[in-house]
């Protein structure tokens, strides 16, 4: 009898060993995900969104002067309820809002995905009195309910590459 | 005789903090459900497991 007993006790022990293991794949797994695709000139850029849980601070894009940046926002709804949310972008510079870029809802059913696409044209962000010497760089935030993604859009003349000036002789 | 079980002693421990790091590691990105799961499952696993030892006569 104590050695069934001896046996069902170690068995239980593993039973909550391996509960842990399963809380840990079954909690990773389930929740609210977003993955952006951005697409500007010949460059492909995906973020996911462990990037956002590990942290990341703005994410850095660089732009052709007067080109466009494609962005394909994906939410992935891998709960058991369907999710609600307002999605807005907008273009920030000087912490000053320059433009609202999308407003839009969206409900995503359980264990199901939803995209949502935009073009920003830098073109018809970019102030007239800026040159392509200068160069120019806006925020483009997007908000999904409370959370909020911040890019950092340099937007840049190949014309007028990045000047490296050399550090000086000691 | 005494140096080996100094160097099990160092592997146990270094085995105890390696899996306690990446338990730490993972528990950063659970929910407050999930941690608490874990949480009551690891005062299981522990008690089990001494009541296991207990009855081998530890």
């Amino acid at each position: 009898m104590a050695v069934k007993h001896k046996i069902l006790y170690l068995y239980l022990a593993l039973a909550c060993f391996l509960g842990i293991i399963l809380i840990f794949v079954f909690d990773g797994y389930i929740g609210v995900y977003d993955t952006l695709i951005i697409k500007a000139g010949e460059n492909e850029q995906k973020i996911e969104a462990d990037y956002w849980q590990r942290g990341g601070r703005d994410w850095p894009l660089d732009v052709e002067w007067g080109g466009k940046a494609s962005f394909q926002y994906e939410v992935d709804n891998r709960r058991f309820s369907s999710y609600k949310a307002d999605i807005e972008v907008s273009v920030w510079h000087d912490l000053e809002k320059v433009s609202d870029v999308l407003v839009q809802s969206i409900s995503v059913g359980s264990f199901d995905k939803e995209q949502v696409e935009w073009v920003v044209d830098t073109a018809e962000i970019i102030p007239d009195d800026v040159s392509p010497e200068q160069g120019y760089e806006f925020t483009l935030s997007i908000k999904r309910g409370e959370i909020e993604r911040r890019f950092v859009v340099y937007v840049r003349s190949s014309d007028f590459p990045i000047k490296v000036v050399p550090a000086p002789p000691r | 005789m005494k140096l080996e079980y100094v160097l099990y002693g160092f592997g146990i421990l270094f085995c105890i903090a390696g899996v306690g790091y990446l338990a730490a590691e993972y528990v950063k990105y659970l929910s407050e459900i999930g941690k608490l799961g874990s949480l009551l499952l690891t005062v299981g696993f522990f008690t089990f497991l001494g009541k296991y030892f207990e009855g081998l006569g530890w």
